[in-house]
């Protein structure tokens, strides 16, 4: 009998707790899929909220958006307020930041996502070049915005040239010693297309740089633990018939590299050794002969070594390390000094590339 | 003491699930900044210090009940006397409500942030405590039984942990022994707050069936905890960088943000509403415990002692709201924690061994 009425008090209680949180339908809620900031004079930030609303006929339409406010957190505020549902972020897919709220400074916007419990760590933020509302007001794909935004970065991450970027390893960048962050820079194209179109560097937390698309191949090699992407080599040497030179587009399958640092000082010298395993996608010159794919090996090679140097040296001229070259010291040394490495150190570090290129196959036909 | 009838009794082996159950609880979801805080990345180091203190303890606490044949009751009253011992009794009702108070509290307030923030912490904690006083009343057996499950049931959480591996860099914890020794101390020190749970074992003796050999058991289920917290470390280390880190309070559950699954989005809520199986036993043991240290020095019923308990948990309980209290309730409950295990319990078993051998001549 007492056991029947525990059971019964525990049952009554259960539904009275359940009762004391605060039911949320999801077709009464906006949930935001995309979020995006611009700097609009000095002092004012516009938000623009997007997200989804089903319609009866199966189809999405995209919906924005947009408050003006002094800072971020007021912006969030001032778009709960015009909203006619409640706005939820827990589905949020990507954070769009404008290039010139980038150079300003984004943490408090990184801060904001970090300290929502319902943001997962894999939000991409991004840089737009141009207005992130322009951005987020086109109508891409079928399955919404912020699927179309978030699968176009997924893509290229996986199978091109990106590299490997979310929410997590920005702040993990930004907070670590000895390295700094970077981010994706997408472009509208038309209403319809958008494109991603090189990468931001970061100084602290503001973007100081960009690597443009061409050679964003060659930035996901030094940053990736293992990286896909193709190049064009084109060869020198050789001309065809009509005098245009002879190219050969690579696709590497496996890229992967090794940071050696010496971490004895004056100067610190780092070693990065590159190694790529690749097929030939396209060739068209008239033969592809074993001399002929050696040859593209080297100028491969070559291309390789330039640039990254070329990439390096810049870093250290405009002080930024997306590398870690920092963060590899530190592990070496003990009682690592930033300050010092920052300003003495970094700025005299001595590199030295050193690729290796094989190629494996030369497709179907010879 | 009365004997315990055998049949109220466990097997030696359950001490495992009792020991490593209670000792992980709501410490496990943010114990990474506290040793990080002084001893930086070396912090694992001091999770393996602390975890070899605690065998040390246990061992010391075996000798203790062998010697004052019964529990920490008989112990009492063997080394102070009938009347003083009570007033150490106290101490240790206090104590263990304290600790039922702070888990339960931590727990809810991890569900408030993370899943409810309108959740009521007086309807949960009323509800949770229906169940534990079910469980409780059921006896040693029940909680024992508990413990198991809670044990078993969310260790697959452990698994999920993998997915942070694609993000981790491993060669963050490098250099070793960066840091001083003392910074590392002051942070074995802090872990050792985290390990705090297993003096229940002072209670549970002699409920055991042949109480002296569970002591291997004992000693493995303190393993297999290190083990754990090591492990965890080790991950959110490779995990975070060192300064985002000390901004996130509860490193494990930031962890599951990165999990990523086809069929759940937020991983965090699966995580938080299973750790709930954790917190059971947790707080089962303890208000177990502090109910039998009551019942032992009064007259009461075990029945009368574990609801008077039950009383003052829930109404103390609801009187901290913020985040600052829960944290300096955590501190407070660490803080004598720490005292009464490192330092009390040394000291008590001298006493008992004294006032033994004085006892005889006498």
């Amino acid at each position: 009998m007492k056991k029947v009425l525990v059971c019964g008090i525990a049952m009554v209680l259960s539904f009275l707790s359940s009762g004391c949180v605060e039911r949320e339908i999801l077709d009464d809620l906006y949930i935001e899929t995309g979020k995006g900031y611009d700097l609009v004079e000095d002092n004012t930030i516009r938000g623009t909220a997007m997200f989804p609303v089903y319609k009866p006929d199966k189809s999405i339409e995209n919906m924005t958006l947009s408050a003006e406010a002094t800072s971020t957190r007021e912006v969030l505020e001032t778009l709960a307020r015009m909203s006619q549902q409640p706005l939820v972020r827990g589905g949020l897919d990507a954070v769009v930041i404008g290039e010139e709220l980038a150079k300003k400074g984004v943490i408090d916007i990184a801060d904001s996502l970090q300290r929502d419990p319902s943001i997962g760590a894999r939000v991409y933020m991004m840089v737009s070049k141009g207005d992130a509302r322009e951005i987020l007001q086109g109508q891409y794909g079928i399955r919404g915005n912020g699927m179309y935004i978030s699968n176009l970065l997924k893509q290229n991450i996986k199978r091109r040239e990106l590299p490997e970027t979310n929410l997590h390893m920005f702040l993990f960048d930004y907070y670590q010693l000895g390295q700094t962050p970077y981010l994706p820079i997408i472009r509208k194209i038309s209403d319809n297309t958008l494109k991603v179109d090189g990468i931001a560097l970061f100084h602290k937390d503001k973007m100081v740089d960009t690597i443009p698309a061409e050679d964003m191949f060659f930035f996901k090699i030094l940053v990736d633990k293992i990286s896909e992407g193709s190049h064009v080599v084109r060869l020198d040497q050789e001309q065809k018939r009509d005098g245009q030179k002879v190219e050969a587009s690579i696709t590497s399958l496996k890229a992967k590299h090794k940071i050696k640092v010496t971490y004895k000082k004056n100067p610190v010298k780092v070693t990065i050794k590159i190694k790529i395993k690749g097929i030939i996608k396209e060739y068209t010159g008239e033969r592809l002969t074993p001399k002929k794919i050696t040859d593209i090996e080297k100028t491969m090679e070559k291309d390789i070594e330039d640039k990254a140097m070329q990439m390096l040296t810049k870093f250290q001229k405009i002080g930024v390390d997306p590398i870690g070259i920092g963060q590899i010291q530190k592990h070496g040394v003990r009682g690592f000094d930033i300050k010092e490495w920052e300003s003495k150190l970094y700025p005299n570090v001595q590199f030295n590339v050193e690729p290796d290129v094989k190629i494996v196959e030369g497709g179907t036909v010879e | 003491m009365q004997a315990i009838p055998e049949r109220r009794k466990i097997s030696p082996f359950l001490v495992f699930f009792l020991i490593h159950s209670i000792q992980v609880g709501g410490g496990v979801l943010g114990f990474q900044r506290v040793i990080a805080k002084n001893a930086g990345y070396d912090g694992w180091i001091s999770v393996i210090i602390a975890g070899i203190f605690t065998h040390i303890l246990v061992f010391i606490m075996y000798v203790l009940l062998d010697k004052s044949g019964g529990d920490l009751v008989s112990a009492h009253t063997l080394a102070f006397g009938k009347w003083i011992g009570k007033i150490f009794d106290t101490v240790f009702v206090i104590y263990f409500s304290l600790l039922v108070i702070t888990i339960l509290r931590t727990y809810i307030e991890v569900l408030q942030v993370w899943m409810y923030p309108r959740l009521s912490t007086f309807i949960f904690a009323l509800s949770f405590f229906i169940l534990c006083y079910y469980f409780v009343r059921g006896g040693v057996r029940i909680i024992a039984g508990t413990a198991f499950f809670g044990t078993l049931l969310p260790s697959y959480l452990l698994l999920t942990f993998a997915f942070t591996f694609p993000f981790s860099d491993y060669r963050n914890i490098l250099p070793v022994f960066d840091h001083s020794l003392k910074d590392i101390l002051i942070s074995t020190k802090n872990m050792s707050l985290t390990y705090l749970g297993y003096e229940a074992i002072l209670l549970l003796y002699p409920f055991i069936k042949n109480a002296k050999k569970s002591q291997k058991y004992a000693h493995w289920g303190l393993f297999t905890t290190t083990a754990v917290y090591t492990l965890i470390a080790l991950i959110s280390f490779a995990f975070f960088s060192e300064k985002q880190l000390e901004k996130t309070v509860w490193a494990t559950l930031s962890m599951w943000k990165i999990v990523e699954m086809p069929f759940v989005e937020r991983f965090e809520y699966i995580g938080i509403a299973n750790w709930c199986l954790v917190i059971l036993p947790n707080v089962c043991i303890t208000l177990w415990c502090a109910s039998r240290i009551l019942k032992r020095m009064t007259p009461l019923k075990h029945r009368h002692s574990l609801v008077i308990i039950i009383l003052i948990c829930l109404s103390t309980l609801t009187l901290f709201t913020t985040r600052t209290q829960v944290n300096f309730l955590n501190d407070i409950a660490g803080q004598i924690g720490f005292y009464i295990n490192f330092i009390y319990i040394p000291i008590l078993l001298v006493l008992v061994i004294l006032m033994k051998k004085v006892r005889k001549k006498s």
